[in-house]
């Protein structure tokens, strides 16, 4: 039977080798329900365009999609990697290709070949590189997509075409059809999630958020509004601000606590007139400049959308403003030993969301170089083991899935039921939640008396 | 025959009165008053003993008989008493010839009072003109003959009498005439003097020119009558110009400022009055830096038109252009010891003279500053920490930044030398306003200060004898010295009335630890090298200090400081008028401390200020607070160098984000 079929495929493969190109979708049509489908054949030829012989390439890859991944030479656990590894965001590359490294060097997956290539925001020669990926080197799976911009294509180009991708971008988002595609960056609806559960457990009912607006981070705003309403919390009142112009931080501040001078104009009015009247009668110089109403804080806690470093100004326009201690919490990017040093006492009690937990405790292999503490380590490391958790767990995961017993095809299958039973980082279960998004651990980091006090959610 | 009554009369009445005791005046009485000198003017001298000021009741400088010039001698007695050193204490000769005048005339057109009846009038007589005083005047003239010989009568005449312009004998009226001592003068300019005698008010050359002018030609043709000098001398002294030199006193020369605070100080020091007791008061005043002082402020004229400008433009609604002059001060002292070394009270001491750098009680601004961060460090803070610069509020008081540049980290060393005011209030409040209040009087502040936050960007009035007082504290290794000016006051027999306590570094008190003055000392420097007083950057490796402005610019300082020297300058206005928006202590006062102090350091070199042993230096980022090989040097305590070697904001700041899993 093998026999048969290699020997059909030889001759196919002379066949469509030495055919004219416009004989390509003919020569196709003949191997249409053999391996490939009619639109994969379509989306093939047009990745193939560039290529020499892409009729043979095609043919070959076809071939190739009833197969294990690993049962030829060829299609030996082949993981194309595409990654800025020059330009603005190479920082972001070299992290997850330093995490690929490491996740290559442990034992069990050092049979695994792994192909990096260049990520390129120009889609034309993205697209040569995957398909030179693809048809040429006979990847099985692909990873990378850092922006959103070359995640896009490459999840364009992989649902397209049948060959699983795992992506990194955080923000490019998966169709429930889109079956061959994942992500490996953690589901922002984890975070949500995470902390509506801890809001409720404080006994929150109304939440306000500021979120900055440059960032597109207030992307979560929807996910915060469904995850705190199914928890019976209210976001009662959103602002926005740029988080490099400390006026749109005071003014977001200022909107959140009615401080607006077109909020409370009479109550503005009230309170100079008797102030104007204390001066005078205390023969004391009059400076309207100092005269402010205090804030009205109608919600339980606010929900700050950003960075430690704004988060400590945002404390600081709190207290600038008068307001009286509220409760704050975040996201990851709170995460900093600078954030409790020197610690502001405004900041007890607040808390924030983070995947990972402990940096001492963090998957085999890796490691916070600079870490002092368990709970922190130096933001330059913390910026680059993100994308180094990330780099190393999508190969790691990938490379799981190319050893199971599953033909090519069907590897998006494989890649959903990647389990993990002893993992010390990773939640146990599978690697991929139902939408495709990676299942990461979620850590509530509390700051008590300027100490962080880390514990797991379920 | 009425002369020769009268004189006949007069020693009848004479020997009576002898044998009773006088008319009120024993001979006893006459010698005391002869032989005692008038105490004379009290006199002020710099630290190396040169005349600097005086203070008298009436001014006079005794000068001996034997001092005399000649021709001055020969002046007086030709136009006052030609036959003084033959007649008996009166004239008989003058007399008879004024009593055939009168008979004749009925009056009389030459006087007949001898020098000796003269001095006896001046010294024990009124001037009234009646019989019986002019029987007094010749009776007391005999006794005076009889009892002293004709150089003392003389020597006492030519130093007792007034002579106009406040000034009493012959030297006093020549040092105000002519600005030079009688032997310095020449013969014209005696016979001017010399005219004075008969009515210093009538012939006062300032005044009636004319009228000096003949009493002048009046003297000189006496002395040619008498044979002293020849005719045709004379005329060629008459043809002599005469020029007066405008009478300056002394006490305005040098340091008028500086005599009047002497006054003061030395009225602390002893009961006795200053005026006229011919004490010697010793004071630490620098004549050299003194004229640097005062050719610093004559050639800075531009830079005070500058300021008046700005201040007129200001305050364009004050029409009153004297209340719009910018005035100034600068006081300098030495750090080591606290004597006051040079002092400028104001612009012009003629126009104005308040003391601006002893009683003027002005707002530092951000000259206190350097107290509120020495406390931080000495309560453990460093200069590498880092602090977020944005509005502050402290009960309700919320300071503004010289530029508005919020939402950016510095450590504080940056903060202090570009002076940012919320920083300095968030880094005060922390501290403590009490605890600031307690540490400036501490290390040298007297005067009041207010317990309110605004007191931590130097909101309250303090006296530049204040500031220079704490930076001392920081100039010198955490001892405290006091400001002072006399070193010693002796009266006229050279008894030490008051001494100023001997300064020995051991016995100073220690109010800070060295390490934490030489650390404040090290911030300062920064301000010079690379903050608000970078314009006199290159005097940042000898020297530190500090700009201040108050608010509104009203009160502009620069106060600075090297191992030997400390200068504090002041430009503001004496309505406290705002002095406009580019005004500052950086542009108004610095200046004028730098070109002080450029001079003064070339002639008092002053020494590199020693690293104490505890004391480490590092390299380190000034924004960010850890070591960086691009950084500035800082100076820590032994066991406080930082040891970060990057930042969590630096790391925002250039990569404009965190973790952003979520952006791309």
């Amino acid at each position: 039977m093998t026999n048969t079929r290699s020997l059909t495929l030889i001759v196919l493969f002379i066949l469509v080798a030495y055919a004219p190109k416009s004989a390509a979708i003919n020569m196709t049509k003949r191997i249409d329900g053999y391996s490939c489908n009619k639109d994969q054949i379509r989306y093939l030829t047009l990745l193939a365009k560039n290529l020499k012989n892409p009729n043979a390439r095609i043919l070959n890859f076809c071939s190739s999609q009833r197969l294990k991944p690993s049962s030829t030479k060829q299609n030996q656990r082949k993981i194309g990697v595409i990654l800025p590894l020059k330009g603005s965001m190479n920082a972001v590359g070299i992290a997850v290709k330093n995490g690929i490294e490491k996740a290559i060097n442990k034992k069990n997956l050092r049979d695994t070949i792994i192909i990096v290539r260049q990520d390129n925001t120009n889609l034309n020669l993205l697209d040569k590189t995957i398909a030179r990926m693809v048809l040429t080197e006979q990847v099985s799976v692909l990873v990378g997509g850092i922006s959103t911009k070359t995640a896009s294509r490459i999840k364009y180009w992989s649902q397209n075409i049948g060959v699983p991708s795992i992506l990194f971008s955080g923000k490019v988002s998966i169709s429930p059809k889109e079956n061959h595609v994942f992500k490996i960056t953690p589901d922002p609806k984890d975070l949500t999630d995470a902390l509506a559960k801890e809001a409720l457990s404080r006994g929150y009912k109304t939440i306000a958020a500021l979120t900055p607006n440059n960032t597109k981070e207030y992307d979560l705003v929807p996910l915060i509004v469904n995850s705190f309403e199914s928890n019976k919390i209210k976001l009662v009142r959103t602002a926005h601000y740029n988080p490099t112009n400390y006026e749109s931080m005071e003014l977001a501040a200022r909107t959140l606590m009615h401080l607006k001078p077109q909020d409370r104009p009479q109550e503005l009015t009230d309170l100079m007139r008797k102030k104007r009247l204390e001066a005078s009668l205390a023969k004391k110089q009059f400076n309207p400049h100092m005269i402010s109403l205090l804030p009205k804080i109608d919600f339980d806690a606010i929900f700050i959308s950003d960075h430690f470093r704004n988060v400590k100004y945002f404390v600081k326009i709190f207290k600038y403003l008068g307001a009286k201690k509220t409760p704050l919490f975040g996201n990851h990017q709170w995460r900093s030993q600078t954030l409790l040093k020197p610690f502001d006492r405004y900041l007890n009690h607040s808390f924030f969301y983070d995947f990972i937990g402990r940096y001492d405790q963090l998957p085999r292999d890796l490691n916070a170089p600079n870490s002092k503490s368990p709970y922190f380590t130096e933001p330059s490391d913390a910026q680059s083991l993100d994308y180094e958790i990330m780099g190393y767990r999508s190969v790691e995961i990938a490379s799981r899935a190319l050893r199971s017993y599953y033909s090519t095809a069907q590897l998006w299958k494989a890649l959903e039921l990647v389990q993990d039973k002893k993992s010390r980082f990773f939640p146990h279960g599978y690697a991929f939640k139902k939408n495709h998004y990676a299942r990461w651990p979620k850590h509530i980091i509390s700051l008590i008396d300027g100490r962080p006090n880390l514990y797991r959610v379920k | 025959m009425l002369s020769i009554a009268l004189i006949s009369s007069s020693m009848v009445i004479y020997s009576w009165l002898k044998a009773n005791d006088g008319f009120g005046i024993s001979d006893q009485e006459i010698i005391e008053t002869f032989n005692t000198p008038p105490l004379g003017n009290s006199i002020v001298f710099d630290n190396k003993g040169k005349e600097i000021g005086e203070y008298f009741e009436k001014y006079s400088h005794h000068i001996s008989y034997k001092d005399l010039p000649k021709s001055l001698v020969k002046a007086i007695i030709a136009i006052e008493d030609k036959r003084f050193f033959s007649h008996p204490g009166i004239d008989v000769i003058a007399m008879a010839r004024a009593g055939i005048d009168i008979a004749t005339r009925g009056r009389y057109t030459q006087g007949a009072s001898t020098i000796t009846q003269q001095l006896g009038r001046n010294l024990f007589l009124n001037r009234e003109k009646t019989l019986i005083r002019k029987v007094k005047e010749i009776i007391l003239a005999v006794r005076i003959e009889q009892l002293f010989s004709k150089e003392k009568i003389l020597e006492l005449y030519v130093n007792r009498l007034f002579l106009g312009f406040g000034s009493y004998g012959i030297e006093a009226a020549s040092q105000r005439l002519f600005s030079k001592s009688i032997n310095e003068i020449g013969v014209h300019q005696h016979a001017l003097l010399a005219g004075l005698f008969q009515s210093p008010t009538k012939y006062n050359p300032y005044r009636y020119p004319r009228r000096a002018k003949s009493r002048q030609k009046s003297v000189l043709s006496a002395m040619a009558r008498e044979g002293f000098i020849s005719s045709r001398d004379a005329k060629t002294l008459i043809q002599r110009d005469l020029k007066y030199i405008s009478y300056q006193p002394l006490n305005y020369k040098v340091a008028p400022h500086f005599i009047d605070y002497i006054r003061l100080q030395a009225n602390k020091h002893i009961n006795t009055t200053l005026k006229g007791n011919g004490l010697k008061i010793y004071t630490t005043l620098d004549l050299k830096l003194q004229d640097i002082a005062n050719k610093t402020f004559e050639s800075m004229s531009s830079h005070f038109t500058h300021a008046d400008q700005m201040t007129k433009s200001a305050n364009a609604q004050i029409s009153n252009v004297s209340k719009t002059n910018a005035e100034a001060a600068l006081l300098t002292t030495d750090p080591r010891t606290g004597a006051i070394l040079a002092m400028i009270g104001g612009r012009d001491y003629q126009q104005s003279q308040f003391n601006r750098a002893i009683h003027s009680k002005r707002s530092p601004g951000s000259g206190f500053k350097p107290i509120v961060y020495s406390l931080a460090l000495l309560q453990g803070r460093k200069w590498s920490d880092l602090i977020l610069v944005s509005p502050v509020s402290i009960n309700g008081y919320k300071p503004k930044n010289y530029r508005r540049n919020n939402r950016h980290e510095i450590t504080m060393l940056k903060a202090f030398y570009q002076s940012i005011n919320t920083a300095t209030v968030e880094i005060g409040s922390r501290l403590g306003i009490e605890n600031v209040i307690n540490h400036a009087k501490k290390i040298g502040i007297k005067s009041q200060l207010k317990n309110e936050p605004g007191i931590l960007l130097g909101s309250s009035d303090v006296t530049m004898i204040d500031i220079i007082s704490s930076y001392s504290v920081f100039a010198n290794g955490g001892k405290k010295v006091f400001p002072f000016a006399i070193t010693r006051i002796e009266d006229s027999t050279g008894k030490i009335l008051y001494q100023h306590p001997t300064i020995r570094k051991q016995n100073l008190i220690q109010v800070i630890p060295e390490e934490i003055a030489f650390l404040t000392t090290q911030g300062m420097k920064a301000v010079l090298s690379r903050g608000t007083g970078a314009s006199a950057a290159h005097l940042s490796t000898i020297a530190a200090g500090k700009t201040g402005t108050s608010n509104l610019s009203r009160d502009n300082w620069f106060t600075g400081y090297t191992s030997n020297l400390i200068t504090s300058v002041w430009v503001g206005n004496d309505a406290h008028l705002p002095m406009g928006p580019s005004a500052s202590g950086g542009k108004l006062a610095l200046p004028i401390w730098d070109k002080f102090m450029t001079e003064a350091i070339k002639y008092t070199p002053p020494k590199t200020i020693k690293k104490p042993h505890r004391i480490t230096s590092a390299t380190i980022h000034v924004n960010y607070g850890y070591k960086s090989a691009n950084g500035a040097k800082m100076y820590f305590l032994r066991n406080q160098t930082p040891e970060k070697i990057s930042s969590d904001y630096q790391q925002i700041e250039e990569a404009g984000n965190f973790r952003p899993i979520f952006r791309y």
